[in-house]
């Protein structure tokens, strides 16, 4: 009877999941291909970017805020990696470089909030706006070709059979999931999103939390800009645009409150997922450019208000 | 007698000849118009680009400053940030500042009041890379553009060809709605009627002139389906296309533009070949008329079309 219990409360908890499931089941009815090895592979590679870019999110709208910035500061770290990354120097430094940039513009994201006391949103939104002309100016408005060979080579390689960009991606899952479940710093970002006065009250450092929040989804975007120019083989000041919607649609279809203080890491993996599956999904029935955009626009909502209505119901 | 009236008939054919010449001095060669060096000394021009974000409009740009340079005229360029307010407000306030405004329009429906209102102070627009809709009953005294229905038309024949007129095809195209993109459409379907043989698998789908999201969506393709050609509406998509295909894929994969990046990937193999679109060819035609005009001259058209040209491995060294 308990286990029973346990059961229906798990599934209403990630009732997220099993959407997913039947969407799944209905695409690889729909076309067998769907569930190929190829398209696994695909799958992995295309929710790759994303899913590093929501998990930055993930803290961010957890502690009571949003980032707007992130596709932004993926092209403008995607430029700089794509400028030290033609040969002249070892990988791991582009890569730095992108993270350092990433973190620098998160900082000032999280200063501008919490010190500043400035709405994320206008915070965010002028960064993102900042952070693409400093993109355009650091290339000239131009593509950044010539990338070195193994650096082209990275994004399209394998390390044991699963794509090195999606390597990157669980490495960052396994971290952050960490983070966020099993440590002091990660429950003091959930109370700070619950309630943050209480948090203040409670004496934690509120304002370094939410420094902080913004410092990593900066560092995850730096480092998407790196793994973005490796994809791509070019460095584009026009790339990631609104990828912040994507990150964010994310994590809210992966249960995680826009109010704050509520949300799962595996719920954010399974809403990447979903994001990924629908687009990759469409494109394989070819599906034509108008209907994809009204099925995916569907899509999100009902799954987001199944799984809102069985949350409140069980409640 | 006769030696008269054959030294008179060859002096008539002569200034006929002359007339003729005299009459028509202004006209486009291969695509180039030229009013000739320093000829623009003393005018001052505004030439608004639609943005300034990517590899073609910075053609534009440089090709417009040397045009200017080899002119001698004043040029100032501004980016109306794809935002069709702005480029109104940055046409109003140039009248009464420059003698000449040309201007990339953001949108074809948007500009034809400010226009005229500018051409009523006296002064000369010109659309440059695409035109207003009704742009002559705006006053707007030319156009210089290339047509994107034959830059189409061009890309999807080279892809006939390369086929033998027979083989599955998928086309990526730019922002759904998108005018530039719509036409080029156009100009692949010209094509396609001709050839029955040539199959498109999937629905043409909207990779908003985008590589990341051109790269993704053939890969999802490529797990599903067989395709002889990828048919791209510019090279940022085409390059997308190429990186999920690998290199040398046996994949006949195409675009437009002509930007250096899409020429490393048709050097590296990744792409077949693009059609060229010389946004700098059609900014310095267009700086050139307007000098011609502001001097008085007149043109033998005012719709100056640039040529394009098929760029694969075989003649690419031309172009870079």
């Amino acid at each position: 009877m308990g286990n029973k219990r346990k059961i229906s409360s798990l599934i209403s908890e990630y009732f997220i999941f099993i959407i997913f499931i039947v969407l799944v089941a209905i695409l690889a009815i729909m076309k067998p291909s769907f569930i190929g090895p190829r398209n696994l592979t695909n799958i992995m590679k295309q929710a790759s970017i994303n899913g590093i870019l929501a998990f930055g999110m993930m803290f961010v709208i957890i502690s009571g805020a949003f980032d707007m910035s992130v596709g932004s500061t993926l092209a403008f770290s995607g430029i700089l990696a794509a400028l030290l990354g033609k040969g002249q120097v070892p990988l791991i430094v582009p890569m730095f470089v992108a993270m350092l940039a990433g973190l620098c513009v998160g900082i000032i994201n999280g200063v501008g909030i919490a010190y500043g006391d400035l709405p994320p949103f206008i915070m965010t939104l002028g960064t993102q706006t900042a952070v693409r002309g400093l993109a355009l100016l650091a290339c000239g408005g131009n593509p950044v070709t010539g990338l070195s060979e193994n650096y082209r080579a990275l994004a399209a390689g394998k390390i044991l059979g699963i794509p090195t960009i999606a390597v990157f991606t669980i490495v960052v899952i396994i971290i952050c999931s960490f983070v966020a479940n099993k440590t002091v710093y990660g429950r003091r970002v959930y109370s700070c999103g619950g309630n943050l006065q209480a948090a203040n009250v409670s004496g934690i450092n509120t304002n370094f939390i939410r420094v902080s929040t913004f410092a990593i989804a900066g560092l995850l975007a730096g480092l998407c800009g790196f793994l973005m120019t490796s994809r791509v083989t070019i460095g584009q000041p026009t790339a990631g645009e609104s990828y912040e919607m994507d990150a964010i649609t994310a994590c809210v279809v992966g249960g995680v409150s826009m109010s704050g203080g509520v949300g799962k890491p595996l719920g954010v993996v399974i809403g990447t997922l979903l994001i990924t599956v629908i687009a990759n999904g469409l494109d394989i029935l070819g599906v034509s450019a108008y209907w994809q955009k009204i099925i995916k626009g569907i899509i999100i909502v009902a799954a987001v208000l199944i799984d809102v209505k069985r949350k409140r119901s069980k409640a | 007698m006769k030696k008269i009236s054959l030294v008179l008939s060859v002096i008539i054919v002569l200034a006929l000849l002359t007339c003729a010449a005299s009459a028509e001095q202004y006209k486009m060669e291969n695509g180039v118009l030229r009013a000739g060096e320093g000829a623009g000394k003393g005018y001052k021009i505004l030439l608004l680009q639609q943005h300034r974000n990517n590899a073609f409009q910075n053609g534009v740009y440089n090709a417009a400053v040397a045009a200017a340079e080899e002119l001698g005229c004043d040029l100032t360029i501004l980016s109306s940030e794809s935002d069709a307010a702005t480029q109104i407000s940055q046409i109003e306030q140039a009248i009464g500042e420059y003698d000449a405004v040309l201007y990339e329009p953001v949108n074809p429906d948007a500009l034809g009041a400010v226009s005229q209102e500018a051409a009523n102070e006296g002064m000369i627009v010109i659309n440059i890379i695409s035109a207003c809709t009704d742009w002559e009953s705006y006053g707007i005294a030319a156009v210089s553009y290339g047509d994107n229905v034959t830059a189409g038309e061009s890309e999807m024949q080279a892809v006939a060809d390369l086929l033998g007129g027979k083989g599955n095809i998928a086309i990526l195209t730019g922002p759904s709605g998108d005018s530039g993109g719509l036409q080029r459409l156009e100009g692949y379907n010209n094509i396609l009627a001709n050839y029955p043989d040539i199959k498109q698998v999937v629905e043409p789908a909207d990779c908003g002139w985008d590589t990341a999201s051109a790269q993704t969506t053939v890969e999802s393709w490529l797990s599903a389906y067989e395709f002889d050609a990828i048919v791209a509406e510019n090279d940022g998509m085409a390059i997308g296309a190429g990186n999920a295909a690998g290199p040398n894929s046996g994949i006949i994969i195409t675009g437009v533009d002509g930007t250096p990046d899409g020429f490393e990937a048709i050097k590296d193999g990744r792409i077949t070949g693009t059609v060229s679109q010389n946004g700098g060819e059609m900014a310095a035609n267009g700086l050139n008329a307007a000098v011609l005009l502001l001097k008085g001259e007149e043109l033998e058209t005012n719709i100056l079309i640039t040529t394009n040209t098929w760029i694969d491995a075989n003649n690419i060294a031309d172009f870079e």
